[in-house]
């Protein structure tokens, strides 16, 4: 089933767009990470340790740009495949956020919150374009 | 030390990579085992109701068999009756002529 606006849930049709741009947003702050502040934060010095600031943004950046070619073009596996990536990708950001609550001082509890949030977000938008096809 | 960065991003991004899509496989198998198991619990429903519409067409034709007997039989008394009919009626037109066969013969004889 191709992947428009007719055959996906309202609730897909909100955040398919939401995962590309907020992918967008985090790829290219951390590709050219201006005035070098994300390179200087605590909280990220054991997501650098697991790779590379840029790395992560590369990361993103591939990702976004899958999910608006798989919008564009209406093919629904690559924008499945590209949200299973997502899940691993902000569950590995999470995770290595967190260690840093332990690692790092001054690093708040609740670091890895939108690592979690995005990734439990994606894997039902996951299940829900499976579900639909 | 700049190669080394970029390979250890390599390796980091194609583990993540990597483990999104094992993900996404395992979900397709677990998936796939589950309407593996729909499909055979179908299937054994519609074993089960072959099974009982087989019962109930030996059923029904024992007693399209019965129905068609007695309907055959009907048939049979019809056409029985129908011969009796005709051949009352031609004992009928017989019995007139022999009737006026005998007076006439008897009202010849008599002058």
């Amino acid at each position: 089933m191709p992947l428009d606006r007719d055959h996906v849930s309202p609730a897909s049709r909100v955040m398919l767009p939401f995962y590309a741009a907020l992918n967008l947003v985090f790829g290219v702050l951390f590709v050219l990470d201006p005035q070098h502040r994300l390179d200087k934060t605590p909280a990220l010095n054991p997501a650098q340790g697991f790779m590379p600031l840029d790395s992560w943004g590369l990361l993103w950046l591939g990702l976004a740009t899958t999910m608006t070619a798989a919008l564009c073009t209406h093919v629904r596996e690559w924008y499945v495949r590209a949200l299973a990536i997502n899940i691993a990708a902000w569950g590995v950001w999470a995770v290595v956020l967190e260690i840093a609550v332990f690692s790092q001082p001054n690093v708040s509890f609740l670091v890895g919150a939108i690592g979690v949030v995005v990734a439990v977000a994606s894997y039902a938008s996951l299940r829900s374009l499976r579900a639909e096809a | 030390m700049d190669w080394l960065n970029a390979l250890q991003g390599t390796l980091a991004v194609a583990l993540v990579v990597t483990t999104g899509l094992l993900g996404l496989q395992q979900g397709t198998v677990r998936t796939l085992r589950e309407s593996n198991s729909d499909l055979r619990a179908r299937r054994d429903d519609q074993d089960k109701y072959v099974a009982e519409v087989e019962v109930k067409l030996s059923t029904s034709n024992a007693e399209n068999e019965v129905l068609r007997s007695v309907v055959t039989g009907e048939a049979h008394l019809t056409a029985l009756a129908d011969r009796l009919e005709d051949h009352h009626t031609e004992s009928m037109s017989a019995l007139a002529d022999i009737r006026s066969a005998i007076e006439h013969h008897g009202g010849t004889h008599g002058s």
